[in-house]
């Protein structure tokens, strides 16, 4: 017992260095502060809006934007920053040394899980308090806004995000070519944003042809679930009142699952790949 | 006779290549046993299963079949990588970090204490001589200092076993004489010391023994003192001017059967002993 507490003790450190570790490559690599600048210049780009006149629709309009804004530059981040991060070890040769160190498959797949994780959150932080600060400046009066919702809108997409990143990990290490790697994870948002076609239509009628891409379709999340009207962010007790429990549990079992095949795709590259 | 640090037997590594995942074998039923505190030697040209053959040992890869032991316990087990120390065949290391920051973030994977992690780190820095650029940036070191860091990465968390491969390529004769300083210092010190290289030059005067491999084979083993004996018959002179040197060589022509080597001449040619092992091999 005491031999598994250790060794799960020393695991945990080696997922905490390594996190740190990659967290260290990303913002000290002059493209991510390029990137996140270019992001929040999108952002600041939505003051220009004050000047086009869209009467009451102005403050819904920038909300609007704003949602797009994050969940578009979001996934696009999430998914390069997953792919790349995990593959730069192979492209650049650092991963022989780290490999050679006491450590398992499963604990660099987490580590860069975790460290992704981290950075998204203060991406997230970032464009939702860009956001917020925008909706401020054209809603005039400060009770107007719902702060509550906009914080509560990033940690959505925050989960959304941890799974996209879980999803390009499984696929950068089922798969060696970077650029392939994130043509599928980008395939497989689209294929979880539109799951409605499959599960949607009432008039479908039962026949083993839909039930296959039903099933088919149950490898993807359904990224719907993680959406919220912007009316929320603008209007008091317009929140929906989603069962965030079940969305979380959602969420950490399709990671579980993402990182699991992941890991073994991983040690299975590594053990075989050529010298 | 010193215990087993490692004990390959048959082993054999395929690769699979290209789209039809043609197989390629780079290791073919290979036996080895190294003694430790020895210092031993891989030889053999491009492609002959040297870095394959370290890597396995190292646990990067797992071999197709055949087993690797080393220190009586399976190669890439969690409890023999804290025993090995690895330097791979290209300094590739994090650029974005410091000499110091490298080692710490090693010397953390291996688990060590913070303080005894710095107390490695001087002791390594030093050892390698890297103590006056520890802050600098890696991706501005040269080649030298790059293989010097490596070694010190390698040997952070003082293992008993390491496997260097091709730690002296690309280093200027000052740089390399002073890299095999420190592995005898280490051999001295009882570690076992595994090394891949294409100086043919250096390898019987500083493995203990050396291996020659050839298409994922080993072709020929050899104990160094007795490739260097083998000129037993042989009497060195050493320490004569160019004088001295011209009237020895004049003494020994008048004598029936004897013969004057000078310099590199003295040597015993591995470098013909290896081209024809090789293509003695090739011609079966």
């Amino acid at each position: 017992m005491r031999t598994l507490c250790l060794a799960s003790f020393r695991s945990c450190q080696r997922v905490y260095w390594l996190s740190v570790h990659t967290v260290l490559e990303v913002i000290r690599q002059r493209f991510f502060w390029v990137v996140l600048g270019m992001i929040l210049a999108l952002f600041m780009s939505s003051a220009l809006l004050q000047f086009i006149d869209l009467s009451d629709q102005n403050i819904k309009f920038i909300a609007d934007f704003g949602v797009g804004m994050i969940q578009l530059l979001g996934t696009l981040l999430v998914v390069v920053l997953s792919v790349q991060l995990f593959s730069s070890g192979f492209e650049t040769g650092t991963i022989w040394t780290l490999l050679s160190k006491p450590m398992l498959a499963w604990e660099y797949v987490v580590a860069k899980f975790c460290a992704i994780q981290l950075l998204m959150l203060v991406c997230l932080t970032l464009m939702s308090g860009t956001l917020a600060w925008q909706l401020y400046l054209h809603a005039g009066a400060a009770d107007e806004l719902q702060y509550l919702a906009i914080v509560g809108y990033g940690l959505l997409q925050w989960l959304k995000f941890s799974i996209i990143s879980s999803l390009a990990l499984m696929l950068a290490a089922l798969f060696r070519q970077t650029l392939l790697a994130i043509m599928l994870t980008l395939l497989c948002v689209l294929i979880s944003h539109l799951r409605i076609v499959v599960w949607g239509p009432s008039s479908w009628e039962f026949n083993e042809g839909a039930s296959w891409m039903r099933a088919i379709s149950q490898c993807v999340p359904d990224n719907r679930l993680f959406q919220c009207s912007t009316a929320a962010f603008l209007e008091p007790g317009e929140f929906p009142s989603l069962n965030y429990l079940m969305l979380i549990v959602y969420a950490l079992t399709y990671c579980a699952l993402y990182l699991s095949v992941a890991s073994w795709g991983f040690k299975k590259r590594q053990l075989n790949s050529l010298a | 006779m010193s215990e087993i640090a490692v004990s390959i037997d048959s082993v054999t590594k395929d690769f699979s290549a290209g789209l039809r995942l043609r197989k390629v074998r780079a290791l073919d039923g290979l036996d080895l046993k190294v003694h430790s505190g020895q210092i031993y030697g891989l030889l053999g040209p491009n492609g002959s299963g040297k870095s394959t053959l370290i890597k396995l040992m190292a646990g990067l890869f797992q071999a197709s079949s055949g087993h690797i032991r080393i220190f009586d316990q399976r190669a890439g087990s969690l409890k023999n990588r804290t025993r090995i120390g690895y330097m791979p065949d290209q300094p590739n290391y994090e650029r974005f970090l410091s000499g110091c920051e490298l080692l710490k973030f090693y010397a953390r994977m291996h688990g060590l204490p913070a303080k005894y992690a710095q107390m490695r780190m001087e002791k390594v820095l030093n050892l390698v001589d890297l103590q006056s650029v520890k802050h600098r940036k890696i991706g501005r070191y040269s080649k030298g200092m790059l293989q010097r860091l490596g070694l010190a990465q390698a040997m952070i968390h003082e293992p008993d076993l390491l496997l260097l491969d091709e730690p002296i390529s690309g280093m200027d004769p000052i740089a390399h004489e002073a890299m095999l300083k420190i592995l005898s210092e280490l051999r001295d010190a009882g570690k076992t010391i595994i090394i891949s290289s294409h100086r043919l030059d250096l390898m019987p005067r500083f493995c203990d023994r050396f291996a020659l491999m050839y298409r994922g084979r080993l072709l020929a083993e050899h104990f160094a003192n007795r490739w260097l004996a083998q000129t037993d018959d042989r009497v060195t002179i050493t320490g004569l001017d160019t004088d001295q040197r011209a009237k020895v060589a004049q003494l020994v022509a008048g004598l029936e059967g004897a013969c004057w080597l000078d310099g590199n001449e003295a040597q015993p040619n591995l470098q013909d002993w290896f081209l024809q092992t090789v293509s003695a091999r090739d011609q079966l």
